[in-house]
This record gives structure tokens, C-alpha cells and sequence, in this order.
């Protein structure tokens, strides 16, 4: 699936109000409930807010507030490491995955890759549930390091950025497969026998030819992943704490228990402007690859 | 071609293969604890128990997981009565704005749903529209983050149309009403399927835009879970998150018994 | 005494119930344009790909100037191959495309920059290094796939369907140019084709190929005037066929054949058993119309029908001629102004030598 689908033009002109009885309706809801919310979020993050309450006074004193304290800046790293991390990971985990996928001659092909996509059934809540079984102090990882006299104390393996990113690559690593498949089973085979019948062994053809021509799907991968980790909520909570809050704990914080809207509303917008730029420049390089 | 198999592919497949058991371990994992016999998330399970599962079966925990399905049913279905138009009028109408139409009904898919989640959060509270919270607001809420999926895949379907059949439709004397009914429709029905699917899933397995439009009592499985995380992982959250998985489960099997994955996937059927 | 370029012989591949390659030999001497022609699914492609090393076939061998190959990886091969689709790499320019297979065999660079510019001059394309395979023609990308296999001096030249995504005109203009290129540099070059008219043209010789087989191997002459089989005669040019008897099969490779109340001397390229029904074939050149009843020489064979069709070719004229048995024979005429090709719904006799004719047995 690509935005190219409705980004490329329609071939035929008629009088415009049959076109705006289609869409009337659903641009509306969109307006309604997609862009006044978004709307009303950057504009809150630019008003005081006392006593949980917002005022009508302009301020940049929130964004001031969120970047001027080590706290939320090293939460906002933080945030960002992870989702970096994570896009690598996931580019690297899923690749081979998706390379095997679309070029093995298995017959098992199609349910092979049903099955590597099958995790997106399950709620992100659940499939990082097995890793705090595995990772917390009294579980399955610490119990066999002590079983096996690695060490003699459990270790404190959650919460930490490490648990965070291990489970944030687990439940994204549907997506990096799913775009780097479609992106290699767009590379035209005869490429590869091109390259081998010219003297390249398959090493060389996989890094000289498939790789490259592939690329796009790999920035696309690690795009789609650092976005979505960074504004994922469920796995920082469930796998970190306090020491580690990323921006989404954060706006949970703020929005609930803290109940300050306008701190909340600042690192959404915060949140918003980091995936813009990520996907801008997304797009960027994977059409400078696309136009050679 | 025969694929030789050298060295480097039989590495590949060592890879894949563990690739495969990161993927399934926690899974697995979690359906295994479940029948712990202590009320401890051990791992592997100490004893065996089902007292769990019937904990998991009871009407606590089977209230969220119905309004889940509910929820996501119903988001199902006006997203594709939503996208069917947008996406017709988008792939088959030129008109002023249009490219901004496009970036807007594919934004909820850039703009994180977490943040679609509290604005419509302040939005509404600020708007007087506060009694909206629970099933209203989340429907709400669910349509806005699925319809990006349901008027792409819509879209392409309508795009992969065999070239030039709604132009003879009408050379042959069909008003657009008639061809869209007689010919539109039947050529895009899987895509309207799979778009459908492909939003109930969003739905049901969507936490970030749930976390700020629930209520008491009109709370989804995936807040139910992360709200009971408080009181601590016991095997019976793990019973509970296993029976998530049965839904989309029946669901894909369902499709597949009714269309076959293939058609599902691949296009029409020919009505013959 | 030369060995052969290329050398496949007892090659079987099956996939499944099904051989795709059912136990061929033959052998390209050096130089040769040999051709693989047939339908498709005849195992032509897949032919080629053995030889190229991309399939492993089950049984058989392949030897590249005596050399057996079956254990060498396509990247060891030293073979030249152009595809159908040309396979450029879009990410890389013309001529680094052309300088892969250079930089795979480690050539230094400087030779690189010199081979890559001589091979681009010989396809005519000299000074377009530095474009991309999307800013050329059809024709252009073709010529550039040409020059990445040649310049690696392969020791021999493997063409798949390498015309069939250009248009008639450039089609014939390529045709050509590959068969002009290829006698120039003496290279071996294998071509996989369907089309019979491509066939006849560049090639040597011709292996016609059906259901994993080959049914005939010879030149252009031999497979167009003396198809070994009933396919091979139905598959190349034109062909009319009759159904006569076999009256006596006299010497090896030739048979008396009956049709109506006389008797004809007519090859037989295949093993025909007396009185049993066969195909007579002949050519519509070879074949002339006359009105019905006149006297028949003995090595003629006469067959009388209705006129029904005529078709205007230019140099040409076809009489489409309906026999008593209800099958059509086209006669082609030269229009010289001196013969008149008989009116719609006449009455007439197709003669043909006996010599013209082929019998093959009825399957």
C-alpha cells in the first residue's frame, strides 16, 4: 500500500459538487473530530495554565518548562534514544526475516509470512506482557542466572531502557518486516541472476545490487519504527518506571494524574513535530533513492 | 530457479528461525504462565492450574472484552461508510483542495494516536462535550485513527479496477448511481472487506487513543488490562491476554471460511 | 578438430510430475548462433538457465569449451546474458552497469574506464556513461544490456527473449544489429526465442524445442524445407496438410502415399508403417492451382476444392482453396500479372510435387 494510490491524479474533470456530496461528509468528521482536537492541543500548549486550569494567556512558558528541566529534557532523549535504537533494531532484525520471506521457494511461504505478521492480532498491552515474565526480579531470565550461579542476586533487569527497547523492537518488528518485504519483492529477480551471470557471487549481488535497490524499504522500516516507539505509551509503562519516563509517560502523567493540561499539550505538540520531522525526512530519502 | 543452498542461506535460515522464536517466545510465555497453580507470573509455571482461566471467563473481565468487540465492530463499519465516499470522491473527482483532503485522511496515520487521544480529550471537555466520554467518544476516537487504513485500501482497490468498465457501464446507458452500484461496488468488495478487517483489528488492538476517551464501565480489553497492571502481572491478566488473541483469530478464520484468504486478499470473484 | 563452445548433453529437469527439460543434447561450435526455438513451456528458457547455472538440472552435463560446469555457481560461469526485461540496475548509471562485471573480476580501474567506453562505442553508444537505463529508449537499454554481457568477453553469449519487449520496427533494426555485432566478434551466442520469423533470420542453426525436447536441430533451410516432424512443420511458416495413405514405404527416409486414386513418392522423415493414414505436408509456394479435371503428371499430387477466399498480400496472393474433406489449403501466388489467381467459388485442383510433400505419421 503506498500514498501514491491517492497522491497520483484522477484522470477525468465534472462539475465539482458531486465530488464535494462524496466527500462532504467525512471531511467534515475529519475536521470535527481530527484536526480541531489537534488544533485545540497546539493551542493550548501555548497558554498559561494555573491551578489546572488554563488561562487565556499567550506563554512559551510550558515549552520552557519541559525543555529548561534536566528531567524532561533527559526524558526527551530519552525518548529519542529509544526510538532510534529501536528503528536500528528493528531494520536489522527484520531484514533478514523479510529477505528469507521473499525469496525463499518454501511452500510454507505464505503462512510463514502470515505468521511473522500474525503478532499484529494481539494488542501491544499483551505481547509485552511475556517479556516483564521473563524480565522482572523474581522471572524466568533472573531465575536461571541464579539457577546456573551466573549470579548470586537477582539482577535488575526492569525497569530499564534496555527492557523498553528489547520490547518496543518485539512488537514493531511486524511493521519493519512488512515494509522491507514489500520494498525487496519489488526488486525485479533478474537483477540478482544479472549480477551473478556478470561474476558477482551471491554476497557481492546481495550487497552491490539487493541491498541498494532495497533501501527505501529499510528507511521506511526504521522511520515507521522510531516514530512509533517514540510515542508509544503501553511498553514504557509496563516494562520502565519513574527512571525511565519517555515523552508518552510524560503526557500520561501530566494529563491524568498531574492534571496539567497545558504541560501535557506542549509535549504532544513536542511529539507531533518530532514524527512530522522524522517522516519528512523519511520521504526524503527514500525518494532520493527511488529517483536514481 | 533452484535455490542453491550454500552456506549464507543456511545462516539466513538460522536467523529466521530465531527471528521467529523472538517473535513467538513472549506469546507463548504468557499463554504458559496462565496456568500457573500460585498467584505468581512464574515462569516456566509452577504446578498446574486453571482457576485462572476461570477467573479470566467471568464477567469482569468478559464485560471489556465484549465492549471490545462492540466498539470494534461498529468502528469497522462506519469507517468503510466513511471511506467508501472519501476514497471514491478522492481517486475519481479533480476538485479544489483535493490535495489537502488526501494529506488529512491519511494524517491520523502520521500524527501519533496518542496525541489524536488528549486532543480530543481537551477538545470535548473544553467543548461542553464531556458526557461524550466512553463508548461515544472512543468510537469516535477509533474512526478517526482507522480511517486513514479503510480509504487506502479502499483507494487501491478502486484504482486496480479493470481500466475504462465505469466508461462503459455509462456508454452503455448506466447513470453513476447504477454504475456505482452495478459495477463499483462488486469490483472493490474485497478491498471494502479487507479495509474493514484491517480497522476492526486497529480497534480492537489500539491502547493510545482509548487511554484518555474511556470511563468507568466503558473501558476496552487493552485499558482494562493496563489499568488492572497496577495490582501487579498475575497469571490471570495472562489467561485474560490470550483471550484477546481468540477474536481476531475467529475473525481471520471466519473470513477465510466465507471468502477464502485468497479472493480476501487478492481481488474479486467473478460473479458468475 | 575444435571442441565445442557449449556442450549439453542428457540434461533432464523435472518439477514435480512435470519435465520441464526432458533429456536434450546438443553442442554450439565456436562462433555459432545457434537458436532455442518453441511455444512457450517447450523448456527453452529453462535450458538456458541451466546453462547459465541459475537451475541445477537433475541429470545431464554441460560443458563450457570442454570444461564441465555442473559444479560452478552462475558467477563462475564466464557467461554473457541478456534478459528479456534487460535487468539494468536502476541504481546505477549506464556505464557503471557496464563496468559490474569488470569490478566483480577485479580489473583495475583504469582498464575498467577504457573496456567500458570501447564496449558502449560498439553498441553505438559512446558518451552516455554517465546517463541513467531510465533516460534511454527501449532500444538504447537493450544495446546497454548488450555491451554489460559482451564486455566481460564471456565465452558465450546467452540471449533470452532478449526483442521481444521492443516494437516491430526496432525489433528488426536490433535483430540486425545483434546478428552484425555478433559475426563481427565471433562470439558463441545461444538465443531463446519464440518467434520462428526472429529465428530464421540470425541464426546458425536452429534447435526447434517441444515439451522438454528437441525436435529438430539444423539450419534455417533444413528446419523450414524439412521439418523432422509434424510439430516442426506446423510450428515453422506456413504448412497445408492433407490426410492421404501410406502405400508403400520404400526406402528409409521415403514412402508412397496415396491420396484419392493416385499415388505419389513423398519423404518421410519419420518412421511411417504402410497402409496407415499420414499428414501430407506442403508448402503454399509450392503449391499451384489449376482448373479441376485437367491431366495430373505422375510426381504431381492433386487436390481439388472450391475456391473461398482470396487474400491481397502485395507481392503475394493466397487463394484459401476448400478440399472435399472440409480442411483449407492457402496457395500463395506471386503476383506477376501474368498468372490471374482463379475467381471466388471455383471449382479448382491444388498440385503440388511429390518432392514438395512430407508424410508423417498421424498421431
Amino acid at each position: 500500500m503506498s500514498v501514491a494510490a491517492l497522491a497520483s491524479r484522477p484522470s477525468r474533470t465534472i462539475i465539482a459538487w458531486r465530488p464535494i456530496l462524496l466527500v462532504g461528509v467525512p471531511a467534515a468528521f475529519l475536521l470535527f473530530c481530527f484536526v480541531l482536537p489537534n488544533a485545540f492541543l497546539l493551542t493550548s500548549s501555548a497558554f498559561k495554565s494555573e491551578s489546572q486550569v488554563l488561562t487565556n494567556q499567550l506563554t512559551t512558558e510550558n515549552y520552557g518548562f519541559l525543555l529548561g528541566r534536566a528531567v524532561y529534557r533527559g526524558a526527551i532523549l530519552r525518548t529519542f534514544l529509544i526510538g532510534a535504537l529501536v528503528g536500528l533494531l528493528v531494520v536489522v532484525l527484520s531484514y533478514p526475516l523479510a529477505f528469507f520471506l521473499a525469496r525463499t521457494r518454501s511452500r510454507w511461504k505464505g503462512a510463514l509470512i502470515a505468521l511473522s505478521l500474525s503478532p499484529l492480532l494481539a494488542s501491544v498491552v499483551v505481547r509485552t506482557y511475556g517479556w516483564w515474565v521473563l524480565l522482572n526480579r523474581e522471572g524466568a531470565v533472573n531465575d536461571l542466572l541464579r539457577a546456573t550461579g551466573i549470579t548470586s542476586q537477582s539482577l535488575p533487569l526492569l525497569p530499564s531502557v534496555g527492557a523498553i527497547v528489547i520490547g518496543l523492537t518485539h512488537s514493531l518488528l511486524p511493521y519493519g518486516v512488512l515494509t522491507i518485504l514489500s520494498s525487496l519483492n519489488g526488486v525485479n529477480p533478474s537483477f540478482e541472476k544479472a549480477a551473478m551471470s556478470l561474476g558477482a557471487n551471491r554476497i557481492r549481488t546481495f550487497f552491490e545490487v539487493t541491498l541498494p535497490l532495497s533501501l527505501p524499504g529499510i528507511v521506511g522500516a526504521f522511520v515507521i519504527a522510531f516514530t512509533l516507539s517514540i510515542s508509544a505509551y503501553a511498553t514504557p509503562a509496563i516494562l520502565g518506571g519513574p527512571s525511565t519516563a519517555t515523552m508518552a509517560t510524560l503526557i500520561y502523567d501530566f494529563m491524568t494524574s498531574l492534571a496539567d493540561w497545558a504541560l501535557g499539550s506542549a509535549m504532544g505538540a513536542l511529539l507531533i513535530v518530532s514524527s512530522m520531522v522524522l517522516l519528512v525526512i523519511g520521504a526524503v530519502l527514500g525518494s532520493k533513492r527511488e529517483a536514481l | 530457479m533452484r535455490r542453491a543452498v550454500g552456506l549464507p542461506w543456511q545462516m539466513l535460515r538460522g536467523a529466521v528461525a530465531l527471528t521467529y522464536l523472538f517473535i513467538f517466545t513472549p506469546i507463548v510465555i504468557t499463554a504458559l504462565v496462565s496456568f500457573n497453580s500460585i498467584n505468581q507470573s512464574k515462569f516456566p509455571p509452577v504446578g498446574f492450574s486453571m482457576r485462572w482461566w476461570d477467573d479470566a471467563l467471568s464477567e469482569r473481565w468478559l464485560q471489556p472484552l465484549w465492549f471490545s468487540v462492540q466498539l470494534a465492530t461498529l468502528t469497522a463499519v462506519i469507517a468503510t461508510l466513511l471511506g467508501l465516499p472519501l476514497a471514491f470522491g478522492l481517486t475519481r473527482y479533480k476538485f479544489p483542495g483535493r490535495n489537502i483532503l488526501v494529506a488529512l485522511s491519511l494524517g491520523p496515520l502520521a500524527l501519533p494516536a496518542l496525541v489524536t487521544g488528549i486532543g480530543i480529550l481537551q477538545f470535548f471537555q473544553t467543548a461542553g462535550l464531556a458526557a461524550l466520554f466512553g463508548f461515544p467518544a472512543l468510537l469516535i476516537g477509533h474512526v478517526v485513527i482507522c480511517l486513514p487504513f479503510s480509504v487506502r485500501t479502499i483507494a487501491i482497490s478502486l484504482r486496480a479496477m479493470p481500466a475504462k468498465v465505469e466508461q462503459a457501464a455509462a456508454n452503455l446507458g448506466a447513470r453513476p448511481a447504477r454504475v456505482f452500484l452495478e459495477i463499483t461496488l462488486p469490483l472493490i468488495r474485497s478491498g471494502l472487506f479487507a479495509g474493514a478487517i484491517f480497522c476492526f483489528i486497529q480497534s480492537f488492538t489500539d491502547y493510545s487513543v482509548s487511554l484518555f476517551l474511556s470511563r468507568a464501565g466503558m473501558q476496552p480489553i487493552s485499558i482494562a488490562i493496563l489499568s488492572y497492571i497496577d495490582y501487579g502481572f498475575t497469571p490471570t491478566l495472562a489467561a485474560v491476554a490470550v483471550l484477546t488473541l481468540v477474536v481476531p483469530l475467529v475473525l481471520i478464520a471466519a473470513v477465510q471460511h466465507f471468502f477464502g484468504i485468497g479472493d480476501f486478499l487478492y481481488g474479486a470473484r467473478d460473479s458468475g | 578438430m575444435d571442441e565445442p563452445a557449449v556442450a549439453v548433453s542428457g540434461v533432464r529437469k523435472t518439477y514435480g510430475e512435470v519435465a520441464a527439460v526432458d533429456g536434450i543434447d546438443f553442442e554450439v561450435r565456436p562462433g555459432e548462433f545457434l537458436t532455442l526455438l518453441g511455444p512457450s513451456g517447450c523448456g527453452k528458457t529453462t535450458t538456458l538457465n541451466i546453462i547459465a547455472g541459475f537451475i541445477q538440472p537433475d541429470r545431464g552435463s554441460i560443458r563450457l569449451n570442454g570444461q564441465s560446469v555442473e559444479a560452478l555457481p552462475p558467477f563462475r560461469r564466464d557467461i554473457g546474458l541478456v534478459f528479456q526485461d534487460y535487468a539494468l540496475f536502476p541504481h546505477m548509471s549506464v556505464g557503471q552497469n557496464v563496468a559490474f562485471g569488470l569490478r566483480m573480476r577485479g580489473v583495475p580501474k583504469p582498464e575498467i574506464a577504457q573496456r567500458v567506453e570501447e564496449a558502449l562505442e560498439l553498441v553505438r553508444l559512446g558518451g552516455r556513461a554517465e546517463r541513467k537505463p531510465t533516460e534511454l529508449s527501449g532500444g538504447q537499454r537493450q544495446r546497454v544490456a548488450l555491451a554489460r554481457a559482451l564486455v566481460i568477453r564471456p565465452t558465450v553469449l546467452l540471449l533470452d527473449e532478449p526483442l521481444s519487449n521492443l516494437d516491430l520496427k526496432l525489433r528488426e533494426e536490433m535483430r540486425l544489429e545483434i546478428t552484425t555485432l555478433q559475426r563481427r566478434l565471433g562470439i558463441t551466442t545461444v538465443l531463446v526465442t519464440h518467434d520462428q520469423g526472429e529465428a530464421l533470420v540470425v541464426s546458425d542453426r536452429i534447435a526447434v524445442m517441444r515439451n522438454g525436447r528437441i525436435e529438430q536441430l539444423g539450419n534455417a533451410e533444413a528446419v523450414y524445407e524439412r521439418p523432422a516432424t509434424h510439430f516442426v512443420a506446423e510450428f515453422i511458416g506456413t504448412m497445408n496438410f492433407v490426410r492421404g495413405q501410406a502405400m508403400r514405404v520404400s526406402a528409409e527416409g521415403s514412402c508412397i502415399v496415396g491420396f484419392d486414386d493416385h499415388g505419389v513418392a513423398v519423404a518421410a522423415p519419420q518412421p511411417v508403417a504402410g497402409s496407415r493414414e499420414v499428414e501430407i505436408a506442403f508448402r503454399p509456394e509450392r503449391a499451384a492451382l489449376r482448373t479441376a479435371g485437367a491431366a495430373r503428371e505422375p510426381t504431381q499430387l492433386a487436390v481439388p476444392g472450391t475456391v473461398r477466399r482470396r487474400v491481397y498480400l502485395g507481392t503475394l496472393v493466397q487463394s484459401h482453396v476448400e478440399t472435399v474433406h472440409g480442411r483449407t489449403i492457402i496457395v500463395e501466388t506471386v503476383n506477376d500479372g501474368i498468372r490471374q489467381p482463379p475467381n471466388i467459388g471455383e471449382a479448382v485442383e491444388v498440385i503440388v510435387k511429390g518432392s514438395d510433400c512430407i508424410a508423417y505419421p498421424v498421431s
